[in-house]
């Protein structure tokens, strides 16, 4: 049996991510002329320090998904150095990846999507302690006590997803990506299927669990509302790249980017008054093609206070303050 | 029972009931639901999945189709009872005067046909214009709805289109007859957050200048706040508060509405270590139990809540289908009731 | 976690009874009384059981049953009508229709499900490697079908009879040929759709290999659909069998197969209308029957409704 306690590692950060890229070619047209690549990640650093979470957020085709399947080597990075305690597992292959995918799991996004429908949700919990050779009786024992520790009767695990609602279905992922007791858990969306009463139970019981096993989290998700209260740094991400990261307060408090603005601008507050008074900047179109993303400032086509130099040259990553970054030649 | 005084309402429905048979009991999906709204009126809808909201909505426009059926109740659109109309009458009302979008524009518009012969249609159908005038009609409808490049967006086909676009283009479509009510529901719940913000504005605007009555429904609280005039919270088939936006977030009435307000993590304020949780899931529908629905999840419950289902009642500003009082007291049946 | 342990103990035995069975379980799928009763609900269903049971069943007793031989000829009753003696009459060489019906009956039905299980089997295997083993064996797989598929299915067993000659063996594979190449495509598309859902991705981050990632995954989700198909393709082989010994090219008499015994009743459609019209019978009642059942099995295990 696993020992159930953090591994003792001195080094704070658990996972460091420095430039890493992902692109996605495809080939079209007759003889593969006409190479389309889309380059869903392109050059992004980040730290995850043990204990805390990580918030990524975005809209669609930002890269943030994707960024998740390449720190789980679901997808192979193409570039960039991904370290997790400092040793850069990007190039892993076989064994080694096996051995890593024990420390690093994933809660995704649909629970009924991610839960075979023919198996016993007992037995999807098991899965992962069978295929890394835990024995019957042992595996009946760790299922029941994950299921109890999300909060489910254990007795639940002899039904099939479709006997379970949406919420329990999702705890039900979460146990399962406790199982191998990893150190970092990447979130993808883990309440956005669910409905909104449910979805506070699921962000406290991952809360929870953060404070009992000191779990790292990334957080991957469009609402940034939930973000704000369940991570300790947030980074922005748009057309693949981080435009600001920050501690969740500073960020939420002084947003520095023009589109880290707009995304919190369009955050509708549940008070019509503060509403109605509320000065707001929507931004104009949609998110560009990922496959032709804007030159220079990729943003720059929505944003409202674009200037020839944004039209121009990229701006880079730089140290505002101590631990916020902003990408943004205005700031 | 009417909420509001005034002229006559545009709607008006009392106790609708709408049932789906299944394998395992009847479903009662809309389990009387009475409401009136005025002409230019903005009311949102508000409930999770269970809730009826997206039923409620189908019936309005007659489209509620087998193997679920509208059981009880009248549904009146300026004066003309829809449920008795023949489908041929129902047909010259929907698309002209009432109209309705759905939440997934890419499924709403048809994938072989261009973005001019889609909005042609109504306007072909309902309001006898020819050649030039249609398709003079649907760029300045494209234009109103702020698609840019309208003139060639208009032959393009609709997975050329963006998310945001797809559903601009609906509205247009809806909109291209001059409706008295539109029926939105989930209008913005497939679109990304900064996209979301600009259709609701949109929405806002267009029936602000087109005197345009809308229902929106929604499972998103956060967006009644910034649209509707008046809220409906829908909870296992009826309506448990109704009441003007200002008054339901500032003073929320009923148990599930406070919890559904407290659950929502804010954008500002300070950042709470836990989130307020309702526990509990959805209600099951074929339940059928005699109590009040939320009763297994509510803080508050109460003896009498599990055996009588309190009906919606008219309180100061609001309505509410609650036994506790304004003041969080027992109303002072249950006094004597428990003795 | 002693205390823990204490407390949990019920639910958890609870909890070991149902996760005890072995993890890896062989590939099927449940059973379950539920979706019996589910498979028997329908009308139309239980119609296709009750006709085509008993057809089997007399087929696998027909050579124990006080039958005159199928074979043998008696040229003093030919052509005779139905009647108690013989209850659907005689052939021009005085053999008992009923008799030739029924040892027919093996021959077809027979070939109809040997088709059917060849078909599903060798599809299901070839398009999940085909859908999981990577592009090189996907495009190989794929060519094959297609070339395969390009053929009229009646022209394809055609050929490999004239070349391989006719016989059981060789009518079913034959006819097997037409089959295949769908049941592969079907399969292959299946697999392809269940590999992007996100428990495949799941059990990938658990490290497992590709033969788990099919066995436990892959199978138990695509073969109610090939349960489906398989029986339609047992109707079309019934159908396609008759089809080949109506041109001669299928079983030679004097073994009786439901076709045989329709061709040689051609000539005598006026005089003995009986020799074509009870095998053809036969053949509509299975074909249908068959069908029926298909659209029950795939009523029966829908995945949404599977308890």
């Amino acid at each position: 049996m696993l020992d159930t306690a953090p591994t003792t590692e001195t080094t704070k950060t658990v996972l460091e991510a420095r430039d890493l890229v992902k692109h996605f070619a495809s080939r079209n047209g007759l003889l593969g002329r006409n190479k389309r690549v889309v380059r869903a990640v392109d050059g992004i650093s980040f730290k995850l320090e043990r204990g805390k979470t990580l918030g990524l957020v975005g809209e669609s085709g930002c890269g943030k998904t994707t960024t998740g399947r390449v720190i789980l080597r679901l997808e192979e990075p193409t570039a960039g150095e991904l370290r997790f305690n400092g040793v850069d597992v990007a190039k892993f292959q076989g064994a080694d990846v096996k051995a890593y995918r024990k420390r690093v799991q994933m809660v995704f996004q649909d629970p009924s999507a991610s839960l075979d429908p023919k198996m016993r949700v007992g037995e999807s919990v098991g899965e992962p302690l069978y295929l890394h050779g835990w024995l019957a009786a042992e595996r009946a024992e760790r299922v029941a006590s994950l299921l109890d520790r999300v909060g489910m009767d254990p007795s639940l695990g002899a039904r099939y997803p479709h006997q379970l609602s949406g919420g329990q279905r999702q705890r039900v992922g979460v146990a399962r990506a406790l199982a191998l007791d990893p150190e970092v858990i990447i979130a993808d969306e883990p309440t956005s299927a669910l409905d909104v009463s449910v979805r506070a139970q699921v962000i406290n019981l991952l809360k929870d669990l953060q404070t009992e096993l000191g779990i790292a989290y990334v957080f991957i998700s469009h609402d940034l509302s939930t973000v704000r209260h369940v991570s300790d740094d947030v980074a922005v991400m748009y057309l693949g790249q981080i435009v600001e990261s920050a501690p969740s307060e500073e960020l939420f408090r002084e947003p520095l980017h023009p589109y880290t603005k707009a995304l919190l601008d369009a955050v509708p507050i549940p008070d019509p008054q503060a509403e109605s008074q509320r000065q707001i900047t929507l931004l104009e179109g949609d998110v560009p093609d990922p496959a032709a993303p804007p030159a220079g400032c990729r943003f720059h086509t929505r944003c409202p206070l674009a200037t020839p130099r944004c039209v121009a040259e990229p701006p880079a990553l730089r140290s505002v303050s101590p631990g916020r970054h902003v990408a943004c030649h205005l700031v | 029972m009417s909420y509001m005084n005034g002229p006559q309402p545009l709607l008006r429905v009392r106790d609708l009931e709408v049932q789906f048979p299944t394998k395992r009991g009847v479903a009662r999906a809309v389990d009387g639901v009475s409401l009136d709204l005025a002409p230019g009126e903005r009311l949102a809808i508000v409930g999770e999945s269970g809730s009826g909201k997206s039923v409620l909505s189908m019936a309005l426009m007659g489209l509620v189709t087998y193997p679920g059926r509208v059981v009880g109740g009248s549904i009146e659109f300026e004066g003309r009872d829809i449920r008795a109309m023949k489908e041929r009458d129902l047909n010259s009302v929907r698309g002209r005067d009432i109209s309705m979008i759905f939440q997934d524009p890419m499924s709403s518009l048809n994938p072989v046909l261009t973005v001019e012969e889609q909005i042609v249609a109504p306007l072909k159908r309902h309001m006898n214009l020819k050649g030039n005038e249609v398709r003079a009609r649907a760029l300045e409808l494209l234009q109103q709805v702020g698609i840019p490049a309208a003139a060639q967006r208009l032959s393009a086909h609709p997975h050329q289109l963006s998310g945001g676009m797809r559903q601009r283009v609906l509205i247009a479509m809806a909109m291209a007859c001059n409706p008295k009510l539109l029926l939105a529901d989930e209008p913005t719940t497939a679109l990304d957050v900064t996209v979301q913000a600009q259709i609701v504005a949109l929405l806002a605007e267009q029936a602000r200048i087109m005197r345009m009555a809308v229902i929106f429904v929604t499972h998103d609280l956060g967006l009644v706040s910034r649209f509707a005039d008046r809220v409906a919270v829908m909870y296992a088939g009826r309506f448990v508060e109704v009441a003007r936006t200002a008054a339901l977030f500032s003073t929320p009435q009923h148990p599930y509405t406070q919890g559904l307000i407290a659950s929502i993590p804010a954008i500002s304020g300070p950042r709470l270590e836990r989130l307020a949780q309702i526990p509990g899931g959805p209600p099951d529908l074929l339940a059928g139990g005699t109590g009040c629905p939320f009763e297994p999840r509510c803080p508050v419950a109460m003896v009498r809540c599990s055996t009588e289902r309190p009906p919606l009642e008219q309180r100061v500003g609001s309505a509410v289908a609650c036994w506790l009082d304004a003041t969080g007291a027992a109303t002072p049946e249950l006094e004597l009731a428990s003795a | 976690m002693g205390m823990i342990e204490s407390t949990l103990s019920r639910p958890m035995a609870i909890a070991a009874t149902a996760i005890a069975r072995p993890a890896y379980a062989v590939p099927g799928f449940s059973l379950s009384l539920g979706a019996v009763g589910r498979f028997l609900s329908k009308p139309a269903t239980l119609i296709g059981v009750l006709v085509l049971a008993p057809m089997v069943i007399l087929a696998l007793v027909a050579p124990v049953l006080p039958l005159p031989d199928a074979n043998a000829p008696d040229v003093r009753s030919a052509l005779q009508p139905p009647s108690m003696s013989h209850f659907f009459g005689t052939d021009k060489l005085g053999r008992d229709i009923f008799a030739r019906v029924l040892m027919g009956a093996r021959v077809s039905l027979l070939i109809g499900f040997s088709v059917a299980a060849i078909a599903v089997v060798v599809g299901m295997a070839l398009g999940m490697l085909s859908a999981t083993l990577g592009r090189g064996v996907d495009s190989a797989v794929m060519a094959v079908v297609d070339l395969l598929l390009s053929f009229p299915s009646l022209l394809l067993a055609i050929g490999f009879v004239a070349v391989f000659g006719a016989g059981v063996v060789q009518v079913i594979v034959a006819i097997a040929l037409a089959d295949i190449p769908r049941a592969i495509r079907l399969q292959r598309s299946l697999a392809l759709g269940i590999r992007g859902r996100s428990y495949m991705d799941a059990a990938r981050l658990f490290s497992a290999p590709t033969w788990w990632l099919i066995c436990r995954h892959l199978l138990p989700n695509t073969i109610a659909s090939m349960l489906v198909v398989g029986s339609t393709y047992a109707a079309n082989a019934i159908l396609a069998e008759a089809a080949l010994s109506f041109l001669g090219l299928g079983i030679t008499p004097p073994t009786p197969s439901w076709g045989n015994i329709i061709s040689d009743g051609r000539r005598y459609l006026q005089d003995g209308w009986w020799i074509c019209t009870f095998p053809g019978v036969a053949i509509v009642l299975a074909a249908v029957s068959l069908h029926l059942l298909a659209d029950g099995f795939r009523h029966s295990l829908d995945p949404r409704a599977e308890a």
